[in-house]
């Protein structure tokens, strides 16, 4: 009987897996499956007849109602300014569900927009959903010419192999907020924190100065380790930290910058909480570690931009806050801290074989470029302005002026900035955030544990992801 | 001496109390989730938190119906939660049927293959749903929605273990009457099932009523969207508004907790029913 079973299950197995496989061509699934040719341009040669009447366009989301709210100003201003074309913004869960369902979706039943998370490009690039930006800038007469003002920084991360694959709508950035008016009246210099020593060393005079209790909270995320890592700057992985192709090795104990960096990265956390200047790890941001930051309990927040307005909202004039991006993880290199580690969130086009859908994507997106048009997105959410004209826009500078001064140190940094600070671009980048965050954890729940026990953990997971990863999306 | 009576008195109350106290325990989330949708977003950013506020406000609830429309998530979510329980009602008590009361060939096969089923957790299977559901075209449909809760091995396995407690004679009795077995079904079994279909009703609504993943996939247009979808959106990750989330998650869970409060009983009558032997 249990033989029996056996066999009828396989066989039920066998069968809905023919009835998913889809009868016909146009309804060729998306399942996260490597392009057979990365470099074949998802845009028609020849253009076909348009069809009558206004396209409709949908943009799948992972925003939620307050930032979908502001998005809806620049639709509705981008419907009402032609008649081609009519998008509507359709939420779909948080990015990872997003991602689930894009994964799992019939090519015919895609949005002709969607989200997804900067510093994770590398998780799509291989998926053969994503139509590639760069091939409708190509054909397009005026060319890149809209993409000018945009932050070099952002056309780096948003680029694989040379061209642009999305564009960001949402710029966020690894930063430590700081109490302006704290750190003048303990005489430290917040120019003087360049990397994770020098943070620790700036929280401990505070806290033993009593000047507060704690010196610093934190978002809990192990993107701030890659911002880190990338600000040093140093490849954690090999393919140039998988800029030059297929990644396969983790770095993180190779012996060399790479070790030392994360090494650097663990030791902090572990002389922090081991001295008791840390906010316990893990402890709700918005619930917790602002209000120790607004109350002047806490000196210190490591979070995102993006996380600027509720904070400010918090402070409520107490006290000036000040913002200086996330320090390198060492002091190793001259170009420590030179570069601009990105964050946030990018549009992109999905492939759906729709010529015209596909076209007025792409005509969006280059209107969404338009500082005029997302400013107001910008400033209602907290995230940095993607481009000098979001930037230069007058919404924008009255945010910057009345709302928060303390931005420009950011801009000041951004507009120097090299591209020396490369996250890592694979498709297990989800992966190494968690695998981090845990890490930390551990190092902060109980300090008195050797760094290098914790880190080789660290280094087997990510490298065990790596292999799972090429394992089950072979580079054909 | 301490009197016997006065002892079981001391005994009841302390195990009273035990009780309560592990119910609070239980109920806490809840409670404290109330407490605080009354709260004033100055109130819930402060630290440290206080359960209870000098300024009750009932600003979150207006928000969050005027924010996103609950009521029409709500009937999507009843429309999906009535006819996928009356399928499942229907089509379990029919299987359990043939599965007590007639023999046929590989019927333990077939019986095995239901526990089978139950073995399999959904997760596995969404995705392949998915895609079946979107080559069918149900992809924004109700039966979109409802169609993988029509059938469902527990809900089998739950009628069978109650009708193979049913005395054999009432079937007999029945027989002699003249009732067919369509009749004995219908007339008899179904009658005296009704705390088991009561709990099973109950158990299924609070299962499908919390369903997330299913609806979100489905359901791309927000017409279509079932409440707990809906509620989700007002979640944004780097901006938080506590309060409107707690007070659309204390319209959400309403239901659910009527439900739970009116149908205690059934729901422990249809627990223990299937055990007893007649």
């Amino acid at each position: 009987m249990k033989k029996m079973l056996a066999l009828l299950l396989a066989a039920v197995m066998v069968l809905s897996l023919v009835a998913c496989g889809g009868q016909e061509g146009s309804k060729e699934t998306t399942a996260k499956t490597p392009n057979t040719d990365p470099a074949a341009t998802t845009v028609a040669e020849t253009e076909p007849p348009r069809p009558a009447g206004t396209i409709e366009l949908v943009w799948w989301t992972n925003y939620g109602e307050k930032n979908v709210a502001l998005l809806q100003t620049t639709i509705d201003k981008f419907n009402e300014s032609q008649s081609d074309y009519h998008l509507t913004i359709e939420y779909q869960g948080n990015a990872n569900e997003l991602m689930a369902k894009l994964n799992a979706t019939n090519k015919d039943g895609l949005p002709d927009l969607f989200n997804h998370a900067a510093q994770r490009i590398g998780t799509i690039i291989d998926v053969n959903y994503l139509a590639k930006l760069q091939d409708y800038i190509d054909k397009d007469p005026d060319g890149a010419a809209w993409t000018k003002g945009t932050y070099q920084a952002l056309i780096d991360a948003y680029s694989y192999e040379g061209k642009l694959v999305g564009y960001p709508n949402g710029y966020s950035y690894g930063v430590v907020y700081y109490n302006k008016d704290m750190f003048a009246k303990a005489g430290i210099n917040p120019a003087d924190i360049h990397n994770m020593n020098d943070l620790y060393e700036a929280g401990k005079k505070l806290v033993d100065g009593g000047f507060c209790k704690k010196a610093i909270g934190f978002h809990p995320s192990g993107y701030y380790a890659n911002c880190m890592l990338a600000y040093d700057p140093v490849d954690t992985f090999d393919a140039k930290n998988g800029m030059d192709g297929r990644v396969t090795k983790c770095l993180y104990m190779d012996g060399g910058d790479a070790q030392k960096a994360v090494t650097a990265i663990l030791d902090y956390y572990k002389k922090l909480y081991a001295g008791g200047y840390g906010v316990p790890y893990g402890a709700n941001w918005n619930s917790e570690v602002v209000p120790l930051i607004a109350s002047g309990d806490c000196a210190m927040g490591m979070g995102v931009i993006s996380q600027a307005n509720n904070l400010i909202k918090n402070i409520d004039g107490k006290f000036k806050l000040g913002v200086l991006q996330v320090p390198a993880a060492t002091n190793g290199t001259e170009t420590a801290g030179k570069g601009a580690a990105i964050g946030g969130t990018g549009i992109f086009m999905a492939n759906t074989g729709d010529y015209w859908k596909m076209k007025g994507a792409y005509e969006f997106i280059k209107f969404m470029a338009q500082g005029e048009y997302t400013s107001n997105f910008s400033t209602g959410t907290g995230y940095l302005a993607c481009s000098d004209a979001v930037y230069q826009s007058d919404a924008y500078q009255t945010y910057i002026k009345d709302t928060f001064p303390g931005i420009q140190d950011i801009y000041d940094h951004l507009k120097v900035a090299d591209g020396s600070a490369v996250m890592p671009f694979n498709g297990v980048v989800t992966e190494i955030e968690n695998q981090f965050k845990s890490a930390i954890e551990k190092i902060a729940a109980d300090p008195s544990l050797d760094v290098m026990s914790v880190q080789k953990t660290l280094y087997e997971e990510v490298q065990d992801a790596i292999d799972l990863y090429n394992a089950s999306n072979p580079v054909k | 001496m301490m009197k016997p009576k006065t002892k079981k008195k001391i005994k009841d109350r302390s195990a009273f109390i035990v009780k309560l106290l592990i119910g609070i325990l239980f109920m806490l989330p809840i409670i404290i989730g109330l407490l605080f949708s009354f709260q004033t977003e100055t109130d819930l950013v402060s630290y440290p938190l206080k359960f209870f506020t000098a300024n009750p406000t009932l600003e979150h609830y207006i928000s969050a119906f005027t924010t996103i429309p609950i009521l029409h998530y709500l009937k999507n979510t009843l429309i999906v939660c009535v006819i996928a329980i009356t399928a499942q009602i229907v089509f379990s008590s029919l299987c359990a049927y043939a599965f007590v009361f007639f023999d046929f060939k590989g019927k333990e096969f077939f019986w095995n293959v239901v526990l089978a089923c139950m073995m399999i957790p959904g997760e596995v299977t969404i995705i392949t749903n998915y895609v079946t559901i979107q080559n069918i075209g149900l992809v924004n449909t109700y039966p979109g929605l409802f169609i993988t809760s029509m059938i469902g091995g527990t809900s089998i396995f739950m009628m069978r273990q109650y009708y193979k407690s049913l005395p054999k004679d009432f079937k007999d009795a029945a027989t002699i009457d003249g009732c067919g077995e369509l009749g004995f079904l219908f007339r008899v079994a179904t009658p005296l099932s009704i705390p088991t279909i009561s709990s099973l009703a109950i158990y299924l609504f609070v299962h499908i009523y919390n369903q997330f993943f299913w609806p979100l996939l489905v359901a791309n247009d927000d017409k279509m969207r079932t409440i707990q979808v809906g509620i989700s959106f007002l979640v944004t990750s780097d901006v938080t508004d506590y309060g409107r989330i707690l007070a659309g998650a204390m319209v959400t869970i309403l239901p659910s907790v009527l439900i739970y409060i009116f149908g205690q009983d059934y729901i422990i009558k249809g627990m223990t029913s299937g055990g007893v032997k007649g």
